[in-house]
């Protein structure tokens, strides 16, 4: 029963700071709409600036379909040649495109660097962004045109993207030249994309990103509770009355525990019905994973509050601990990605086990099966924390 | 019924290099109101946190009614009652709210804790605030909050850190009313004061000076068998001219001070006084408690000295 009084004690204080419910309710809903939509890993609307000084027929279609294309959005067509670097320096565009004719003994396939001018005399490849040209059709006898693909190569992720998609079109349009002769490639891949087909970010992002809404609220509140109580001095008071350990951590983290679900559910209902992103999976499975996550991450969050003396610096703690969760949890890049001395940080971090559960019972539909090891996981740094957080009471309290 | 409820032997501690509390010892009787009085710094708080194991003791013994208590505070704390030096309430929640919370955690059944809340907010004058915020009351009333707060667990023992500190005058004359209440009914008490004025209502006095008890005695004792006659003179001219006067004459160096338009004079009891000049008036007057005080932490300061 004293656990039950304190719990109501801890959601008395929290809602009776109005500014602290909407920080609480309203900030993460706003935030889930915004995040959900802003980070996304897909690139749109690439600013292109055209370079066409070819007379070919083809440069024309392909000059075209780049410009119908919702993936990129021409900021200027010309027919001279530019001072590319200039434009990529000003930040006008990020990928510069130069057709123009081929002489007509080039070798097919051949390579071409480039200078300085867009579309000006070749010369040999000067790096900064800069990629080759390529020739687009075998020899014949109308003027044949190469295409050379110049980009900004400052967000190298950025780039890497978009050469992929110029790449695409570049070969969609060969392929329909093809079709058109009634000849196809030799060999033709085929792509079964599952799960989410229409390679849409937010599909990706939407359910990580109430995954990382759950974590910062649920350890900075928790990490603040303990560290209050110290600084109002009312922890002595606690201490002397006949609440054990155990309780006053259970008294602390549940009413964060029980904000926490009401934050994620309403997380879970934006990304439903505003991202209208199907959950294939069980809600009960995603309810537990977020149970066990929250052991963990609350955990974390009590053993913080335990080793700061102010509020101050269980702020501190808590951002430098949350950062450096969410840059590990593959939300952002993926963990595949992190260098391998670092990978233990990765198998410890809860956030990265939540991150994967949610995406997989989403968009995979995924049961108990194919996660129970994560869950696992999550529970042991739990336990880890929270013993951790026992061992250290007497100590961080009575000094 | 054991003759001592609380015994304190050689507790120490210190905090870093500093050491808050040098191997203090004391022993409190039941059912009487002490008073721990010294000036900031000289270890009252740090003494009854040691007590109630709210830090960790360096070394020393409590004794509870005869038993030592080891590492297990729980008996202890079982009977006692504590009021922090600052206000340690929640400033969110209601009086009422403060006093239901703490009243369910000694796990009052309600009845009770309804009965008690009532008794205790009348008799602080409490009542019409209930519903007030804790973080909108006076520094009297929360204190007097505070004190209802710790009261609802109906406490054998009652340790204050400085109740009044940052309280008006006339609430500290109603606080200590209350104490005197508590200490009727049955309750020992044992208060943490700088003000010594305060320290006058209580039963025995232990004076702390730089983390050393320098004296335990009975206050009506301590006033009766004082051993020195205290002069009360008033200056003529500017009471810190006559200050800075009679402190040069070597043989007043150490017993004269100031309180408000007069100097105050230690003499020996033995000697005869001849007062000097330049003063309206020499009276013999009755030592109070700060008296005391300073006559007994100079006397310590000059025997450390030597």
């Amino acid at each position: 029963m004293r656990l039950f009084y304190l719990f109501k004690k801890e959601i008395l204080e929290v809602f009776r700071q109005k500014e602290m419910v909407a920080v609480l309710f309203i900030a993460p809903l706003l935030q889930t709409i915004l995040l959900g939509y802003v980070v996304r890993t897909d690139i749109q609307n690439i600013p292109v600036e055209i370079v066409n000084l070819s007379s070919s027929p083809d440069a024309f279609r392909l000059v075209n379909r780049i410009t119908h294309s919702p993936l990129f959005q021409v900021t200027g067509l010309h027919r001279r040649p530019l001072d590319y670097q200039e434009i990529f320096k000003k930040g006008q565009a990020k990928a510069v495109i130069v057709f123009r004719d081929e002489e007509m003994t080039t070798a097919p396939g051949r390579l071409k660097g480039a200078s300085g001018l867009a579309g000006g005399k070749e010369g040999p490849a000067s790096g900064n962004g800069e990629s080759g040209a390529a020739t687009l059709r075998p020899a014949s006898l109308l003027p044949r045109p190469s295409v050379q693909i110049l980009m900004d190569g400052a967000d190298a992720n950025s780039a890497m993207i978009a050469t992929g998609y110029f790449y695409g079109v570049i070969k969609r349009y060969l392929e329909d030249l093809l079709a058109d002769q009634g000849q196809q490639l030799p060999l033709q891949p085929q792509t079964l994309i599952r799960f989410n087909p229409s390679l849409n970010s937010i599909h990706y992002m939407g359910p990580g990103i109430v995954a990382l809404l759950l974590t910062i609220t649920t350890m900075f509140l928790t990490a603040i509770a303990l560290v209050r109580e110290k600084e109002q001095q009312t922890l002595d008071t606690l201490l002397i009355s006949r609440l054990t350990p155990v309780e006053i951590f259970l008294g602390k983290t549940l009413p964060m525990a029980l904000i926490g679900l009401v934050e994620m559910t309403l997380g879970i209902v934006v990304v439903l019905l505003l991202f209208r992103i199907h959950l294939r999976g069980s809600l009960g499975l995603l309810f537990i994973a977020a149970l066990v996550f929250l052991f963990s991450i609350l955990s974390v969050g009590f053993l913080i509050s335990l080793i700061s003396q102010t509020q101050q610096q269980a702020l501190f703690f808590s951002w430098f601990t949350m950062v450096l969760f969410l840059m590990l949890s593959g939300l952002l890049t993926p963990v595949e990605n992190i260098p391998s001395v670092f990978q233990w940080l990765v198998e410890i971090n809860p956030l990265r086990y939540l991150v994967k559960i949610i995406r997989e019972i989403f968009l995979k539909g995924n049961g108990l099966a194919y996660f129970w090891k994560d869950l696992v996981v999550m529970g042991v740094v739990g336990f880890v924390s929270f013993f951790l957080s026992l061992l250290n009471f007497r100590r961080s309290v009575v000094r | 019924m054991a003759e001592f409820l609380l015994e304190v032997t050689n507790l120490s501690k210190a905090f870093d290099e500093i050491q808050a509390v040098k191997g203090v010892s004391f022993k409190i009787r039941p059912r009487t109101l002490t008073i721990l009085a010294g000036p900031d710094g000289s270890g009252k708080s740090t003494i009854l946190k040691l007590i109630l194991g709210l830090l960790a003791k360096d070394t020393g013994e409590i004794k509870l009614a005869g038993r030592p208590l080891g590492r297990d505070y729980r008996p202890l704390r079982s009977i006692t009652a504590y009021m922090p030096e600052h206000f340690s309430l929640y400033p969110d929640l209601t009086v009422e709210e403060n006093l239901n919370f703490f009243a369910d955690l000694q796990g009052l059944p309600r009845k009770r804790r309804e009965e008690l809340k009532k008794q205790l907010l009348a008799q602080t004058g409490m009542l019409a605030f209930r519903r007030r915020r804790a973080a909108n009351l006076s520094g009297g009333m929360k204190q007097k909050l505070a004190l209802s707060a710790a009261l609802l667990s109906s406490p054998k023992l009652l340790l204050l850190d400085e109740p009044t500190t940052g309280v008006d005058p006339l609430s500290r004359i109603e606080f200590f009313n209350i104490i005197q209440e508590l200490k009727q009914a049955g309750t020992t008490i044992v208060a943490a004061t700088p003000y010594l004025d305060e320290a006058e209502t209580g039963d025995e006095v232990i004076f702390l000076h730089q983390g050393e008890v320098i004296l335990q005695e009975p206050i009506q004792k301590l006033k009766e068998e004082f051993p020195v006659h205290l002069y009360r003179l008033r200056p003529r001219d500017d009471v810190f001219a006559a200050y800075q006067r009679l402190s040069a004459v070597k043989l007043h160096g150490d017993e004269i001070y100031i309180r408000g338009n007069s100097l105050l004079l230690l003499r020996p009891g033995e000697e005869r006084f001849s007062p000097p000049e330049g003063f309206l008036e020499t009276t013999r007057v009755s030592p109070r408690l700060e008296d005391i005080y300073i006559y007994y932490e100079r006397k310590h300061d000059a025997h450390r000295r030597n």
